[in-house]
This record gives C-alpha cells, sequence and structure tokens, in this order.
C-alpha cells in the first residue's frame, strides 16, 4: 500500500487511530530526527505498535525487526542511526504522528521498562538493550 | 591475583548489597532479599576456605585496618594471606536460585510494581527511578513478608537516567539533556514534613554523577563532562539547626562553580572519550587507555599542592567497543565498554569481563562490601571479590580510590 505525506490516512480496519506522515520528519533540520525509511515502513510501523499496545501515557513505541537486529527506522541531527520510533497524538486522540526516538540524546524519547519488556519477551531486544536504553547509553540493537 | 567469584542463576535486572542483605531485582517484578552472611557462611567446603571467605564476601575492610599494614610488611605474612585467596580463586562458586533460596530472608513485588532504571540503598532507604519518577520506600525492615516497605514516596516527578547517593547526605540525579540534579535526603531524615524539592545544579548534559567528596563529577556521554565544585562555608550559630554537622564544626556546603573537563585535564578530549570521578581521582579514557588526575578538596598552597595534579596517562589495549560508562572503587577501575567490561586492577593487572552486560556495580561507600563488583549477566549474577588492593602501598597507587581512612560513614552498611 501507498501511503502519502502530509495527509490524514485512515488505517481502518486495522486500527481505528488516524495517522499523518509528517514532512517535517522526512527533510534534514537542525534539532529533528528524520526517517530514513519509506513511508510504508513508517506506516506499518505505527500500525505495528498500535496493534500490540506499545502505547504507555499516550505515547506509542515502535520498531521493525531485521533478522537478529533491528531496522535503522532514521537518523539524527548528528546522523546517527536511530532503531526506535516514538509516535505521539495529535490535538484529539485519534491523530497521530511519529519520528525516530534519539534515545541516548533526548531524556523523553527513552521507552519505559514495560514497553521494553514486552519486547524482551517478544525477543525484539535483549535484557542488556533495555538498562543501555533506560540510561541513555549507545547499545547494538 | 584473580578475583574470587560467586555466580548465582537467574534473571535479574537489579542488586544492591546492604547490611548483610542481597537485594536482587527479578525480570518478572519482584525483590528478593537474601540473608548474605549466611549464605556466604554456608559456602565453605574446607575449613581452610572459611578466613578468606569472610574477607571476600563479607567484610572487604577488615584488611585495609592500619594495624595491620605492619604485618603486611612480613613477606611471610603476606604471602600466606595471598596464598589463600588464590586458592578460593580457583574455586567457581555456582548456585542456583533454588539452592540461594535457602537463605531468602523475604521476597515482594517492587513497590509500584515498576521495574527500576537505578537504585541506591542509603541509610535503610531504598531510593528508585522509573520513568514515573523520583521514589523511596523504606528498606532493611525486619519483616520477612515485606522486607522494603510497600508504601512508596514520590519524591520527584522527574524521568532520570541514573542516581547516586552520598555521605553527607545527597543524592545526585542525572536528568540527560534536562541537566543535573541535586536532592537534599537529610530533610528526609530530619524534616520528611518538610521535603523540598531537587535543586538543578547545571543545566549541561547529564548521563550519571559520582561524588568527588562533597563535589560532583557529572559524566556526560553526549557533551563534555564536568566537577561541581562544592565548598564547606561556616555557618551563623543562628541558622545552625538547619544546616550539617561536618565534624565538630558546622558548615554549610555551597555550590562554588563548574569546572570544564578540559580545564581538569588541562586538554580538549576527543569526541569518544568518557571522563568520570569519585573522591581524590578523576579518570578520562583515550583511545588506549587513561589519564589520571587526583583531586584535593583543600589543597595546600603553601606545600605547592594544586586542586587537580596530573598522574599519569596509562596505555593499555584498544576498549571493546565504545566507552559507555565507568567507575571506580578500591581495588580498581571498571570500564563499560559496549561488549564488556574491563578493570584496571590496582595493581596495574587487567581482568575482561566479556558481555553482554545487563548491569554492575561498586560500592566504594560501603563499610563492608569495597572489595566488591557485580555484574548482571542475561541468566546470572556474577559476584567478584578483588582482594589484591590490602597488599599496595594506598599512597602510590594510581588506579583505585586511595583508602584513608576507618571511619564509619553515616548511613551506610
Amino acid at each position: 500500500m501507498v501511503y502519502e505525506k502530509n495527509k490524514n490516512i485512515d488505517l481502518n480496519p486495522r486500527t481505528t487511530s488516524i495517522y499523518f506522515v509528517s514532512s517535517a520528519h522526512r527533510r534534514k533540520q537542525k534539532h529533528k530526527s528524520r526517517w530514513t525509511v519509506t513511508v510504508d515502513h513508517e506506516v506499518e510501523c505505527f500500525i505495528n505498535s498500535q496493534e500490540n499496545s506499545w502505547i504507555e501515557d499516550f505515547v506509542g513505541w515502535g520498531l521493525i525487526p531485521n533478522g537478529n537486529s533491528l531496522l535503522v527506522l532514521g537518523q539524527n541531527s548528528q546522523k546517527e542511526e536511530l532503531k526506535i520510533a516514538k509516535f505521539v497524538a495529535k490535538n484529539d486522540d485519534r491523530v497521530w504522528h511519529g519520528y525516530p526516538a534519539d534515545y541516548c540524546r533526548n531524556i523523553q524519547d527513552r521507552p519505559g521498562m514495560s514497553i521494553l519488556s514486552d519486547w524482551r519477551t517478544a525477543g525484539h531486544i535483549e535484557k542488556h538493550h533495555i538498562i543501555k536504553i533506560r540510561q541513555g547509553k549507545e547499545c547494538n540493537l | 591475583m584473580q578475583p574470587v567469584k560467586i555466580s548465582i542463576h537467574g534473571d535479574y535486572i537489579d542488586c544492591q548489597i546492604y547490611r548483610g542483605r542481597l537485594y536482587l531485582w527479578t525480570f518478572d517484578g519482584k525483590i528478593k532479599v537474601y540473608k548474605w552472611n549466611d549464605l556466604i557462611n554456608s559456602l565453605p567446603n574446607n575449613k581452610r576456605d572459611a578466613l578468606p571467605l569472610k574477607f571476600c564476601f563479607l567484610d572487604g575492610n577488615y584488611l585495609y585496618k592500619s594495624d595491620l599494614v605492619e604485618l603486611f610488611h612480613d613477606s611471610n605474612f603476606k604471602k600466606l594471606l595471598i596464598d589463600k585467596f588464590s586458592i578460593l580463586s580457583k574455586q567457581y562458586y555456582k548456585l542456583s536460585e533454588k539452592q540461594v533460596d535457602k537463605y531468602l530472608f523475604g521476597e515482594q513485588d517492587n513497590p509500584n510494581k515498576a521495574l527500576p532504571t537505578d537504585t541506591e540503598i542509603y541509610g535503610s532507604i531504598l531510593y528508585y527511578i522509573t520513568e514515573k519518577g523520583l521514589f523511596s520506600s523504606t528498606a532493611h525492615r525486619n519483616n520477612h513478608k515485606y522486607p522494603v516497605s510497600t508504601k512508596s514516596t514520590k519524591l520527584w516527578d522527574c524521568n532520570l537516567l541514573s542516581i547516586k547517593a552520598n555521605k553527607y547526605p545527597q543524592l545526585a540525579l542525572s536528568g540527560g539533556d534536562e541537566g543535573l540534579f541535586e536532592f537534599d535526603i537529610s530533610y528526609y531524615f530530619r524534616r520528611k514534613w518538610n521535603m523540598k524539592d531537587p535543586v538543578q545544579i547545571s543545566k549541561n548534559h547529564s548521563s550519571f554523577a559520582n561524588y568527588t567528596y562533597y563535589s560532583i563529577y557529572n559524566s556526560s556521554l553526549n557533551e563534555g563532562s564536568y566537577m561541581a565544585l562544592f565548598d564547606l562555608k561556616k555557618v551563623d550559630e543562628e541558622v545552625i539547626a538547619d544546616v550539617h554537622n561536618f565534624g565538630k564544626s558546622k558548615f554549610q556546603r555551597e555550590f562554588n562553580k563548574e569546572i570544564t573537563e578540559m580545564k581538569i585535564f588541562k586538554t580538549q578530549g576527543q569526541r569518544n572519550n568518557l571522563s568520570w570521578g569519585i573522591d581524590d581521582k578523576i579518570y578520562r579514557t583515550t583511545d588506549n587507555g587513561f589519564e589520571i588526575v587526583r583531586f584535593r578538596n583543600n589543597p595546600n598552597k603553601d606545600k605547592g599542592e594544586e586542586q587537580f595534579t596530573q598522574l599519569h596517562n596509562l596505555n593499555l589495549q584498544a576498549w571493546k567497543g565504545k566507552v559507555i560508562g565507568g567507575g571506580t572503587s578500591y581495588f580498581g577501575t571498571i570500564v563499560e565498554c559496549e561488549n564488556a567490561l574491563v578493570v584496571l586492577l590496582s595493581n596495574g593487572q587487567t581482568k575482561t569481563i566479556e558481555g553482554p552486560i545487563t548491569r554492575w556495580r561498586v560500592y566504594p561507600r560501603s563499610m563492608n562490601y569495597q572489595n566488591h563488583l557485580h555484574v548482571i549477566m542475561d541468566d546470572r549474577i556474577d559476584i567478584y571479590s578483588f582482594n589484591q588492593d590490602y597488599f599496595l602501598d594506598q599512597n602510590e597507587k594510581l588506579i583505585g580510590l586511595e583508602h584513608k581512612t576507618q571511619r564509619r560513614e553515616y548511613g551506610r552498611d
């Protein structure tokens, strides 16, 4: 399926939430991370996050498994690779947008323990990744 | 001399050791509290091993006592003790959960049901951080059902990276890009009804921090590290009731200034180098070793002493991946790399512990466990005891903290 940028995307019946692909997170900006995967990957990552209920305090978290590791979703302004996605709801709780989370540099870009535990249980990450992510340390995801 | 090692099988995410109890946080959300002394006393198969095991795991401070230093000048006596440690280091104590559960003091759910990002125990209070903030609960209770109180207090609503307690008593709080903060836990003990919010020490990035006496060394994985220098100022009699008591005089601890890593080491570090400090030593990694600086709280300028003295540059080997953490105890300095822990021992030897490593802890401010290194692996916790440092000249050594006093620190075990 081909999704368009800067439009609300109705994802029914896979999720009742609506997703907005923001072009602001697809171009180089000084203080923003940007997606380097396709728009389809971005939207699939969001749907997967919703389907698995990887949501806490109205913030969604996502990743895309890639063999024994995770797919690089984007990069930060220092061009460092980012493999975790963060999704936030706009205005009402149904319209979401997302960006690659820079957990090493932004303290609010770290998923909580319960999401990380779910990811470990699902085999997406290992236990040592959990503490490193929570403490803002680089690790080979 | 190799360390002595005990492994306890299980799926752990954090650990603490405090006043004869080992606290293990399991991945499924429990805290298991063990009677550590009983567990260690159950280990020796041979009476010969009982005494060195005690020094290794129960009373790591004993052999630092000044009246024993003279004994260690006697080569025969020294050799006898080193041989005992060497014999013990060849044994590997591998314990299953079932075996250690015989020494379980109590087991309970985590307070708040949340897995902690970091923990500290000080003055029988457990401090812990989760994504919901900073909390405290009474620990070391005599209640077998709940060794840690289930009634936790939320001290601050901030999403932190790490915490570190000191004896004054303060809690350094690392808030990543939100900066470095400090929480005065003396209020917790003395004026719980009047607790103050943490104060911001710096807006500069903080990954982790530790106390260099009453100052704080702040380490950043993203930007330059720095020391938040504090002074002790004498306080007027009228306000004495409000301040801490440092020895016989009444002093108040006051923030003076931030000193950058560049000023401390007199050179700009490379982008991937990391520095950290505790008490008298500050270390900065280079691509294949260390730079070491001695910090003096109160340099005697008449004797030509400086606050920061370059001690040495050590060339070792390339680190195993990027350096992402560091710490120091009396027995040596620990460098956390992406794929391993490298322990630089105070006698110049190196021990590499291959990863993946979930978490590691040293306890230099404890009274009995200063020689411990706890390493949580995927399927177990490894508890190492390093014992070479007792036989070294504490003034001369470059690696590891200088062991100076036998004073018992308030609040510590």
